[in-house]
């Protein structure tokens, strides 16, 4: 008889606990975006907390869009995965949405000092060329273009290149000679005239 | 001859030069010839080019010169030395505007000429019949036919184009690092004196005796090549 | 064949076959009046005109240098300018010398072949236009006396066209190869070879002149030697070239040391047209050398060596630059 009273109420406890859980879930599952929900159902659900680069582009929209323009399914094949947004852009601080005072960013610089541009020293450009430097190693860019061995202690590749662009549109490369050349004239122009005014 | 006295003057620049007298006046090294006439140069900085081929596409612009052919070529060597130090050797090919120059002598309708008040060496186009006795008398390899107008063609110091208007020739105005300096090699205070005089400078194939007036100053990364 | 056609359309040639061509016939025309003349003077016995080699000269000489000069005026790249050429004259210009030059060794050889043939010329002139120019017979008779002086004046002539092919080439700096003193004789020495070759195949297969009369006989004579200091001279020129050092070296043996223009100065220059002749005539009976096929051969050889030099002087001397 005992063991009869433990087993039915052992059975209502169970179904209790149940019961809560699948209410507590049901409320859960409200207050999540729906269409992420609609993607839990059909997805493993494992996916939806490692994707990193969700967060991102929550602020930055339509920068990852962008970026398959030029580092897409190519690079995903090569890689055997996406490319993430923090493989470029690391350190990101608790403080990013003020200022974002760490985060590493690719701007357009040089060695030399001029009016359009802002002015690293040499270490400075390697460093934030070094990443690039990863897939785009300086033995193929010397193979592609000779310009990339003569700046490689003088320019960042935002000069020339624009990552988050549409296909190949934006970048040099993309560009007639005559374009091209234009890109070399910008800043030698001014930065000699720079010197100039120095002497 | 014309340049008989400017000849002299090489000659006793040369023999002062190595006697060891440093007194050798920018004069003499650039060969000033006081007749009152112009003797336009040019000097080409290689340590200077960045090898960008703007002043190419300017004189393209400026002169009328079809895709195929070009008055001047920026030539590349190189690479020298490993990342993060790879450099390239960067050179000037165009017409030298030889004060004794092959492509006059030998054509044979006086189409290739020499200007007398400016030194400056061009062609005649109407005169010319196309023969291309200058394009291989030419030891610069400098002179290609028109496409256009069948005629031979060249540098000619943008003497019918910009200098006509006064200004400075298309790829000096063009090049962004200032590698091109032109002047009046018979004025001793010109400019193009003045860097030929406080640079190391050479000219190609001066062995040949054309005594060509596109001097370079070399660019500081080995030897160099004439 | 696709060497073949690589090594003819080189970029960097500006002067190509055709100026080969053209330096080919002024050389065979002058090479022809030269020999004519010297039979003329001392081997034939009676009238010139009716020698088979003076008959070959009196058409192929006119025709090589009027022909040459044709192809040469379509080779400009404004052909329909060619009258400046005439007109205007610079001294220091070998082209235009030579312009004049033409100008004057085509006049005089026509006023010569006109002293020579005076009777088969005015029976031409008869039979089409009448009498009505029978005064160029009158003319001719004035000239007439002056044979001597303008045999010697042409002979000048002829030996300086031949020297001026390659002086033309011979004036470029820009090539060490074709910078060469030795470059005017060898085209002499070259223009003479094919002279007598085209005088011999023209005068004894088409105006069928004997094969033992003595001026036949003088030609056959005179080639060997001719063909043996070409080949003198081609040593010379090469080793002057190598000995030079620099880019003198470097173009000599870009030019006979390997590829396609090595293979074509050795084995056709030097092997078909001059080795191969004088084999040839050497171990062959007196009996074989006088059949037309063989003199058809031997000659034949001997012109396309000639032009073969004159190619391959022009293509390979374009090749390397100072
Ligand atoms: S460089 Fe050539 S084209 Fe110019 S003047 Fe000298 S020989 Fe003539
Ligand atoms: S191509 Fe024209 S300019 Fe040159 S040599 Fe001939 S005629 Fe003179
Ligand atoms: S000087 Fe004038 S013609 Fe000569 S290369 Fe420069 S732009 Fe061209």
């Amino acid at each position: 008889m005992d063991n009869v009273k433990l087993a039915i109420t052992t059975l209502i406890n169970a179904l209790l606990i149940l019961c809560i859980y699948g209410f507590s879930s049901t409320v859960s599952a409200e207050t999540s975006p729906p269409n992420k929900a609609e993607q839990n159902s059909t997805r493993h659900v494992v996916t939806y907390n490692r994707d990193s680069d969700y967060k991102c582009t929550q602020c930055h929209k339509d920068a990852k869009q962008a970026l398959l323009g030029t580092h897409g399914e190519e690079v995903t094949k090569e890689l055997g995965k996406e490319l993430k947004c923090v493989q470029c852009h690391d350190s990101i601080s608790a403080e990013h949405r003020e200022n974002s005072p760490k985060v590493t960013k690719y701007s357009a610089a040089q060695s030399k000092a001029g009016k359009n541009k802002h002015q690293l020293n040499v270490d400075s450009i390697l460093s934030s060329t070094a990443n690039c430097n990863e897939c785009h190693t300086p033995e193929k860019l010397q193979e592609q273009n000779w310009t990339h061995d003569v700046h490689a202690k003088n320019a960042t590749c935002s000069n020339c290149h624009v990552v988050h662009a549409d296909g190949e549109k934006q970048g040099i490369q993309a560009k007639p000679k005559k374009q091209q050349i234009e890109f070399c004239v910008e800043c030698h122009q001014d930065f000699n005239s720079t010197d100039d005014q120095g002497e | 001859m014309s340049c008989t006295r400017r000849d002299l003057l090489i000659g006793t620049g040369a023999i002062i030069f190595t006697t060891g007298i440093t007194s050798v006046s920018s004069r003499t090294l650039a060969a000033v010839m006081s007749d009152g006439k112009k003797r336009y140069g040019m000097v080409f900085d290689s340590s200077a080019c960045i090898g960008c081929t703007k002043c190419t596409e300017a004189c393209r612009e400026t002169n009328n010169v079809p895709e195929g052919v070009s008055r001047l070529e920026i030539t590349r060597s190189g690479p020298i030395g490993e990342h993060p130090d790879v450099k390239y050797r960067f050179d000037r090919t165009s017409c030298q505007h030889c004060d004794n120059a092959p492509c006059v002598h030998v054509c044979p309708t006086g189409a290739a000429y020499k200007d007398q008040a400016t030194g400056i060496v061009d062609v005649e186009a109407d005169k010319c019949v196309g023969c291309g006795y200058c394009l291989v008398a030419c030891p610069y390899q400098v002179r290609f036919f028109h496409p256009e107008t069948g005629s031979a063609d060249k540098c000619n110091f943008c003497r019918d184009t910009n200098l006509k208007a006064g200004k400075l020739p298309a790829c000096v105005l063009s090049c962004p690092t200032n590698a091109l300096v032109f002047g009046d090699l018979n004025d001793p205070d010109s400019e193009i004196n003045k860097v030929i005089a406080n640079n190391t400078v050479y000219r190609n194939k001066v062995e040949l005796g054309t005594q060509p007036k596109l001097y370079k100053i070399a660019d500081g990364k080995g030897e160099i090549k004439r | 064949m696709n060497t073949f056609i690589e090594a003819f359309s080189g970029e960097a040639v500006v002067w190509d076959w055709i100026i080969a061509v053209y330096l080919f016939l002024a050389g065979m025309s002058a090479g022809m009046v030269m020999i004519a003349i010297y039979l003329k003077r001392k081997v034939i016995e009676g009238r010139a005109a009716d020698n088979g080699i003076i008959k070959a000269t009196a058409i192929l000489a006119p025709f090589g240098i009027v022909v040459g000069l044709t192809i040469l005026v379509f080779h400009l790249t404004k052909p329909l300018a060619f009258w400046k050429i005439m007109i205007y004259v610079n001294t220091t210009s070998i082209m235009s010398m030579g312009v004049i030059l033409f100008n004057v060794y085509m006049a005089v050889l026509f006023v010569w072949l006109a002293v020579l043939f005076k009777d088969e010329l005015l029976n031409i002139l008869n039979k089409f236009v009448g009498d009505k120019l029978n005064f160029i017979g009158l003319i001719i008779d004035k000239i007439k006396p002056l044979e001597n002086m303008l045999e010697v004046i042409l002979a000048v002539l002829a030996v300086t066209l031949a020297a001026y092919t390659g002086f033309l080439l011979s004036a470029l700096k820009t090539f060490p190869l074709l910078n060469n003193p030795v470059l005017p004789v060898l085209f002499v020495f070259s223009s003479l070879s094919s002279g007598a070759a085209a005088s011999l195949m023209f005068g004894v297969l088409v105006f069928k002149q004997s094969m033992h009369c003595p001026s036949v006989k003088w030609v056959h004579g005179f080639e060997r030697p001719v063909v043996m200091f070409e080949l003198f001279l081609l040593l010379c020129f090469f080793s002057g070239l190598i000995l030079g050092g620099g880019q003198k070296e470097a173009a000599a043996m870009a030019a006979i040391g390997a590829g396609f223009w090595a293979g074509w100065f050795w084995i056709g220059v030097v092997g078909l047209g001059m080795l191969l002749p004088l084999i040839l005539n050497f171990v062959t009976s007196e009996q074989t050398r006088h059949t037309s096929s063989f003199l058809f051969m031997v000659t034949g050889l001997s012109l396309l060596g000639v032009l073969m030099l004159r190619t391959f002087i022009l293509y390979a001397g374009q090749m390397t630059v100072v």
